[in-house]
């Protein structure tokens, strides 16, 4: 009986832990629909039809800004005041889908800006303000290394430190940090791709 | 050298800082010819740095090969495809010649220096 006891208090331990660790890194439901996403952004820019061209660009790059602020000043600080055990819930929930979402956005974003850009005749160095264009070049490269160099691997190894049986608690605190480190030169970018992307469609 | 201590992730960050450089200056240009000789130096540095990095990867003794490579081949296709994306782009407007060989190289170099940065990073932590 009391050996039964012992084992239904261990499992309960250990259930949690389990439970934890049964997600999928990068959530395979949503690759046909990133495919899906791609194969349309090809098919517009190849069309050139302007609108789909733009939709494509405002749409990408209004989520990819708006999600990038309210992760970084909204949910970050919320997460940074949860409990460890409901911080890795929200993260094994959340992180696997930014990491499909993120990307195809950006990739939305740039290849259907360049086009734009390319319409408009914005990317000419004739283009009084082309030095406007440039400085968003500069702003998204920027944001392209810390995302790249600095904050998806930090998401990626998160995701496979929380697969582990007993995820360490003091990894995912380290890696999670980069993400507060790195939240106030992220704002500052999307904040200067916002004041750039304004001027640039009214002068 | 023990793999807590290898600067691969670091190399390869600037290795694509690098890359992203070259880009952004070639892209300022287009579609008229960019000055070659600063974009060599940019490509020259950024492949002398990745070509480092891979030298010293592959010293790397107490590294989880079996993760690297499980996350580096699905990392290298996804990037690739970005990579590939951006290529058409470039190719769609009409860059010819050799600003396109060296966006081309260019783009290669992003696509394997992200790919080491996420397998790396996370062999290191589960090595």
């Amino acid at each position: 009986m009391a050996s039964d006891t012992t084992i239904d208090m261990d499992l309960e331990e250990i259930k949690p832990s389990i439970e934890l660790s049964k997600f999928s890194i990068v959530p395979l439901k949503g690759i046909p629909i990133v495919a899906a996403v791609l194969v349309l952004l090809i098919i517009s820019i190849a069309s050139n039809s302007l609108w789909a061209i733009d939709f494509f660009h405002v749409v990408a790059g209004g989520l990819w800004t708006g999600i990038d602020l309210f992760v970084g000043f909204v949910i970050g600080p919320i997460l940074g005041r949860l409990s460890i055990p409901s911080r890795m819930e929200f993260s094994k929930k959340f992180m696997p889908k930014m990491l499909l979402l993120m990307p195809t956005l950006v990739v939305c974003t740039l290849a259907a800006g360049w086009q734009l850009a390319r319409h408009l005749g914005f990317i000419l160095t004739s283009y009084p303000h082309h030095n406007l264009i440039v400085a968003s070049f500069i702003v998204v490269g920027v944001m392209a290394v810390i995302a790249l160099g600095i904050l998806e691997p930090a998401n990626l190894t998160v995701l496979f430190e929380l697969k582990r049986p007993e995820p360490r608690g003091e990894v995912i605190g380290k890696l999670m940090k980069r993400f507060i480190y790195t939240a106030g030169i992220t704002g500052a970018m999307q904040v200067a791709t916002l004041i750039l992307m304004t001027r640039i469609a009214t002068t | 050298m023990k793999v807590e201590k290898a600067p691969c992730d670091v190399l390869a960050t600037i290795s694509l800082a690098i890359s992203i450089i070259g880009g952004i200056y070639l892209s300022a240009y287009l579609p008229k010819m960019a000055p070659l000789l600063p974009a060599y130096v940019i490509l020259g540095f950024s492949l002398a740095i990745s070509l480092m990095n891979i030298v010293l990867l592959i010293s790397l003794k107490d590294i989880s090969w079996k993760i690297f490579f499980q996350v580096g081949r699905w990392a290298i296709v996804a990037e690739l495809v970005i990579a590939s994306i951006l290529e058409f782009v470039f190719i769609y407007d009409g860059t010819r010649g050799v600003m396109l060989i060296i966006m081309s190289f260019l783009l290669f170099l992003f696509a394997l220096n992200v790919a080491t940065i996420l397998s790396f990073t996370v062999a290191k932590y589960q090595s």
